[in-house]
């Protein structure tokens, strides 16, 4: 019996260790800060965790957004960071709204951040989520039918820090540091990071001379959050300085020319007894563009111009007050906020014989009021409906008329067993940002009052279903699109609504495996059309992707798939992007990695309007990678 | 024999659905720490933790810290209660208070267990000969 009783005894304490090591494992999966800030009443959630986002070395917030289903990720031709939806041009960019944490990223100018945060380096964001056909009431801001989520990494949680090192085949590098400390009831989190990221240079000629196009970008990234108790501040800035790319010229033929942007925020937020939630902040960012093209860039109301400079500046102060009710079935959000927006924009414009100059400056600034709540039933223990409003007050210092806006949403969150339905029925508007109120290709600048902002539809239907290790979603979705925003260069304004509906159809099915905690397969398929006749960018997209863990080493592959397309009368072949990483960890705190990215070089490639051929949105390229916790 | 038995008896629990991992966690930690009681009886300065703690098997947790076998501390104030101690943070460790068993705490992105050698020592605890990977020296 003695011996039985030893045996069994050896047995447990065995399994102890295994199960400490493992249980501490299934502790941090279960832990992730993804399962308390996602919000299923928002829309359809993609969610990127940290774990995800440390198997695929992640490095910048490229990576992560080439991976997000429904979008193509591309960029403009002046190098800046843009979407394609499935059949869709670029998608107008203050559709898409990036937060880190509570802090809306957008310019004033652009109403976007995507101008100058595309390529945000991402060491220290700890998750990523991403909502769709969203009215953004509940994160409590400006509208958009698509938000991004980025969170930050929490002190509480770190306690350290970390290097990373990071070069690639071409000569880019890349270091992120970040130190985190908790005392009592007040912590600390401190991120830096320098980059220097070299582009794949691309040609073209025109009249016997050869043009370089490069797009090289480098800058540097610095964040810090300050907690004490229910009091958190962040200081968030980021420098940088890009190449033009192809530039604006009419014959592709750049010369110099760059953009040097810089964004600088401090957001403030409180919580006080009884589920009120205070921030205030402020934000100042500047975008300066210069365009040099010796064979002419084309300007409304200018003769041909060579040297092209733009320089916005904007400010932004906010505040915003929510309160959270919760009863026992029902729950009730109720919120506003107040913007002060201010821009600037100045430009320079001349050609290279001084035979034509011209100086331009303007500026203006609005004051928005928005006051919104969401309602939610839980009817019954399955079944939950969620119903929201907003209301928009937007007034300009000068020129351009007062004007408001509604948002309304209606939804219903099923559960049947281990089904999940939800389905959402939302009247959105997207915002009209400064620049295309005053068109800086039209000179003297001038106001366009009668541009309205573009009005959005969306039914979404989504239903997941889990089994075992199994999981499958399904997603559909309608967009009617009213008045959108077309650029037209034979107009002084330049941009002009469209009196044209659109409506766009979205599907998506996927399928994910989970082999256990570390290892999953998951698989993407989606598809768009539009009711216009053009189709701009691939309707189909297949991506499979496969986070695998053997001992001490992370393995991620990920394979996309996209059909082909015609645009601008390039007839583009369907492109496989194969990525992948390994990362060894050497101890529990010392790893290295390597990534590839678009590894056999036959990924999506881009065309643009006056080149004759198309260029990878990602580059051939090897990165190596250096971690150290300490 | 009847420590032998109610290890026996706990196995099981370690593996059961119904608990959470942190559960789990604490369940495997605390027995490993105090292993002749069959009954536990644990003092928590942390409302969150002690909730976790009364949905435990074979541990109770007690409003006096001189009546508890192991004191689960969060807060820095209470380090100088006497008995033995497990922590919940990695600042609190660093007391070097010889009372301190060890921690379960967040540090580098990451849950961590450590047990002190010489806290160990002191009460004549050992641990499972698989469970050593997380005993140091020192900090």
């Amino acid at each position: 019996m003695r011996i039985l009783l030893i045996f069994f005894t050896l047995l447990l304490y065995l399994h102890a260790d295994d199960d400490l090591s493992m249980l501490l494992n299934d502790y941090k999966h279960e832990s992730e800060l993804s399962k308390i800030t996602k919000k299923e009443e928002a829309g359809i959630i993609d969610i990127y965790t940290r774990h995800d986002l440390e198997m695929m070395q992640a490095r910048t917030f490229e990576d992560v957004l080439k991976v997000i289903p429904g979008f193509h990720f591309t960029r403009t031709s002046n190098n800046l960071t843009s979407f394609e939806k499935p059949s869709m041009t670029s998608t107008q960019l203050s559709s898409i709204r990036l937060y880190i944490n509570d802090h809306d990223m957008s310019s004033s100018s652009f109403g976007s951040a995507f101008l100058i945060w595309g390529e945000l380096p991402i060491e220290y964001i700890d998750h990523i989520e991403v909502y769709k056909g969203a009215a953004s009431i509940e994160f409590g801001n400006e509208t958009s039918t698509v938000i991004i989520k980025l969170y930050t990494k929490k002190a509480k949680r770190e306690e350290g820090g970390k290097v990373r090192l990071s070069a690639d085949n071409d000569g880019s590098t890349n270091v992120d540091a970040y130190v985190a400390s908790k005392m009592n009831d007040f912590s600390y989190f401190a991120y830096a990071n320098k980059n220097n990221i070299k582009r794949e240079e691309y040609e073209n000629s025109f009249e016997d001379k050869i043009y370089k196009l490069s797009s090289d970008h480098s800058g540097h990234n610095l964040y810090a959050n300050l907690q004490y108790k229910e009091w958190d501040l962040e200081l968030g800035s980021y420098v940088k300085t890009s190449d033009s790319f192809l530039g604006i010229g009419t014959n592709r033929t750049p010369e110099g020319g760059d953009l040097e942007a810089d964004h600088h925020y401090v957001h403030l937020t409180s919580k006080f007894k009884g589920d009120i939630k205070l921030q205030f902040s402020y934000d100042n960012a500047s975008y300066d563009r210069t365009y040099i093209d010796p064979n002419g860039i084309v300007i409304a109301n200018a003769p041909m111009i060579n040297n092209y400079n733009i320089r916005f500046k904007d400010e932004i102060y906010s505040t915003v007050l929510e309160k959270k009710m919760n009863f026992t079935k029902h729950s009730l959000l109720l919120g506003g906020f107040y913007k002060r927006k201010k821009f600037e924009e100045n430009g320079d414009f001349y050609d290279s014989a001084n035979t034509f100059t011209y100086t331009d400056k303007l500026a203006n600034a609005l004051d928005m009021y928005s006051v919104y709540g969401e309602y939610s039933y839980d009817y019954d223990n399955s079944t939950k409906f969620i119903a929201s409003l907003k209301k928009d007050y937007i007034q300009y210092d000068k020129l351009i008329p007062s004007r408001s806006e509604d948002i309304t949403k209606l939804g219903i969150m099923k559960y049947i067993d281990d089904v999940k339905i939800k389905l959402f029925l939302t009247k959105t508007y997207s915002p009209t940002a400064f620049y295309q109120l005053y068109n800086p290709d039209n000179i003297p600048y001038k106001t366009n009052p009668n541009l309205d902002n573009i009005h959005i539809t969306i039914e979404t239907l989504s239903v997941a279903y889990k089994l075992n290790k199994h999981r499958f979603k399904f997603v559909f979705a309608e967009n009617q699109i009213y008045d959108s925003i077309i650029y037209d260069r034979s107009l002084s304004y330049g941009y002009k609504n469209s009196s044209d509906k659109i409506n766009y159809t979205y599907v998506e099915l996927s399928y994910d495996y989970l082999f256990d905690a570390d290892n999953k397969f998951s698989t993407i398929l989606f598809y768009g059309d539009n009711s216009t006749d053009v189709i701009a960018s691939p309707q189909y997209e297949a991506m499979f992707k496969l986070f695998s863990k053997y001992r001490k080493f992370d393995i991620y592959n990920e394979f996309t798939y996209k059909s082909a397309y015609d645009y601008v009368g390039l007839e583009m072949d369907p492109s496989y992007d194969y990525t992948a990483s390994v990362k060894y960890h050497y101890t529990k705190d010392l790893s290295l990695g390597l990534r590839g990215e678009n590894i056999f070089n036959s990924g999506y490639k881009q065309a643009y309007r006056g080149l004759d051929y198309a260029i990878p949105v990602v580059d051939q390229k090897l990165w190596f990678n250096l971690e150290y916790l300490f | 024999m009847r420590k032998f038995l109610f290890l026996l008896l706990l196995a099981p629990l370690l593996f059961s659905s119904d608990l959470r991992t942190e559960q789990k966690i604490y369940q495997l930690v605390i027995h490993s720490l105090v292993p002749k009681k069959e009954l536990v009886k644990v003092w928590c300065d942390d409302d969150k933790k002690r909730k976790i703690l009364n949905t435990l098997n074979g541990i109770n947790s007690v409003d006096s810290a001189e009546n508890a076998d192991i004191l689960l501390i969060s807060k820095k104030e209470n380090l100088q209660k006497k008995g033995m101690k497990f922590v919940t943070s990695y600042q609190l460790l660093e007391g070097k208070e010889i009372d301190i068993l060890g921690g379960f705490f967040w540090q580098k992105g990451r849950p961590n267990i450590l047990f002190l050698k010489n806290s160990l020592q002191k009460y004549n605890i050992t641990l499972p000969e698989s469970m050593q990977d997380y005993v140091e020296d020192e900090l």
